[in-house]
């Protein structure tokens, strides 16, 4: 009977030979000896009886399931006929004509879009604010931010106190210090209620900065404050770092991003000089955006393609 | 306890033991050896598309059924069922006579198992879910009209046998689907795989325990079987 389950104290592999020997007997697969030997096994045997009932009602189940239906002719159409016509396949070198060319160059677009994209999430990573820096707009706000600082010393600009910054600053960089690496750029002073970039002097360790205050910021004693340096993907590098004070930073070549904790000059309470020189892949991000985005679409234009050239067949 | 099979005289028992051609359905269309078939692979050899294409008419239903139940997904089948036919046509001058369908079935099962390799992160849409598909009504086999109480009973057991199948390894399934589906023996299954005759025995015996077990795990499915091959 199909539903009851064989004796599971038979060994394994009993049974499974037990069951190579009905099977290929129910497919006509063995010799008359072979046959007869089966046959006189069912006959004493209940068990191997019933499992040869079970493998006949299901082998009878499953040839009703039959053939299914083909959706749509295959038949091999005139314009690919041409182009593969029997015997090419070694000629051509590909194994599946044309739409073995459409996949292959299908797959080739998904794999660029998803390198694109790649790349385009790790620009994100390394510049998060989208900025593109180059040399020139550097040169630039170094310059400006000089002019400032300048203005900053005379005690002519910025006399807003660090809680009372609205909107930005710009601060340029300490340059009679010369310890501003080559593309450090802007310096950054923040406080709670919004974000003001603020000069740094020129020479003169006390004057006013950001929000005018001389004092330091709480742990800065000895002048050190923190200062860091990462190196950034494809050989960018973004520095943060607050400016440095005369009586503890010599100057330095510009460039040198060696300096020690030592040497840095402290800042006023709640103002953070950020230098940021970033460079490298991060400028490309929107590029390799909008390259990602077109080899994805150009994969989908060929997907469809291919396909609606198969439903047309 | 359902009634026994035995006692309805199509099922296989001790007194009358089951042989071949009662349980081993091979589609009409699907013999290969008559003097037509030779005539058209002759003429595809020639290198007439027509003859070919009738060819592919004669078989399209057989290699899709094949490739659809080895990878389980209508939209896979169609690409592995394409690529198969391109691949015969340009390969023609290999086929090297014998049964032409044993031949295409081989391209096909090859192409079936190179997209099983590609695709073996991915999950496969289930022959239960193409059946369910409304826009694709035609995945029922073709015959006769019967009532709509009778095909509403008969899709649901076919489904769950088709079901059961899908739970057997890929080339398990395959051997199962070649012999008990395509009828086809141990030679042309042999051919078709690629593997000896003995291996061909005997996993092919294993893959039908292991039917047998995932069967016998449901009553409702033991019934449906027992149903379906009583019909037959």
């Amino acid at each position: 009977m199909f539903w009851r389950r064989r004796d599971k104290d038979a060994t394994p592999s009993g049974e499974d030979l037990l069951l190579e020997r009905l099977s290929a007997y129910l497919d006509g697969e063995v010799t008359d000896e072979e046959a007869a030997e089966v046959e006189s096994l069912i006959a004493r045997d209940e068990a191997a009886a019933e499992l040869l009932n079970d493998l006949a009602v299901m082998q009878s189940a499953l040839g009703a399931l039959g053939e299914v239906r083909a959706p749509r002719s295959f038949a091999v159409p005139a314009d690919l006929a041409t182009s593969s016509s029997p015997g090419s396949v070694g000629a051509s070198g590909f194994g599946g004509g044309t739409i073995a060319i459409f996949r292959r160059s299908e797959l080739f677009m998904r794999a660029s879009a998803a390198v694109a994209a790649l790349f385009f999430v790790v620009a994100l990573v390394n510049n998060p604010t989208g900025s593109t820096p180059t040399a020139s707009l550097q040169a630039e706000t170094v310059e400006a931010f000089q002019a400032q600082a300048e203005d900053a010393a005379a005690g002519t600009a910025l006399e807003s106190g660090p809680g009372e910054a609205a909107g930005a600053m710009l601060a340029p960089a300490p340059s009679g210090e010369g310890e501003t690496p080559a593309g450090a750029s802007v310096a950054q002073a923040t406080d709670d209620e919004g974000t003001a970039l603020a000069p740094a002097p020129a020479g003169d360790p006390n004057a006013p900065r950001g929000g005018g205050t001389d004092e330091p910021p709480p742990g800065a004693d000895g002048g050190e404050a923190a200062a860091t340096t990462e190196g950034g993907v494809g050989g960018g590098v973004t520095t943060d770092a607050v400016a440095k004070t005369p009586e503890t930073a010599p100057p330095s070549a510009p460039g040198d991003s060696s300096r020690s904790a030592g040497e840095l000059r402290p800042l006023p309470t709640g103002t953070e000089l950020v230098e940021d020189a970033s460079q490298g892949v991060g400028g490309m991000a929107p590029a390799l955006g909008i390259l990602a985005g077109l080899l994805t679409a150009l994969s989908a234009l060929t997907a469809w393609s291919r396909r609606s050239g198969n439903s047309t067949r | 306890m359902l009634p026994s099979a035995r006692g309805r005289g199509r099922i296989a028992s001790p007194e009358a033991p089951p042989d071949r051609h009662m349980t081993s359905p091979i589609p009409s269309s699907s013999t290969g050896t008559d003097d037509i078939l030779d005539a058209l692979v002759e003429r595809v050899r020639a290198g007439e598309l027509p003859a070919f294409n009738a060819l592919v008419a004669r078989f399209q239903d057989g290699v899709y059924s094949l490739t659809l139940r080895m990878l389980g997904s209508p939209q896979a089948a169609e690409d592995a069922t394409q690529d198969a036919f391109i691949k015969a046509w340009q390969r023609i001058d290999t086929f090297r006579g014998g049964s032409f369908r044993s031949w295409v079935f081989t391209i096909a099962a090859n192409q079936a198992r190179d997209e099983l390799r590609r695709r073996a992160r991915r999950p496969a849409r289930s022959l239960d879910e193409a059946r369910d598909d409304p826009d694709r009504p035609d995945l029922d086999p073709p015959g006769d009209e019967p009532s709509p109480e009778d095909e509403a009973e008969r899709v649901e057991m076919r489904a769950a046998l088709e079901q059961a199948l899908m739970t057997l390894p890929d080339d398990w399934r395959e051997l199962v689907v070649l012999s008990d589906i395509h009828g086809m023996d141990y030679r042309e299954i042999a051919e078709t795989t690629g593997l000896a005759l003995g291996t061909v025995k005997s996993r092919l015996s294993r893959a039908r325990g292991k039917l047998r077990d995932v069967i016998l795990e449901s009553r409702e499915l033991a019934e449906a079987v027992e149903r379906l091959g009583v019909r037959r």
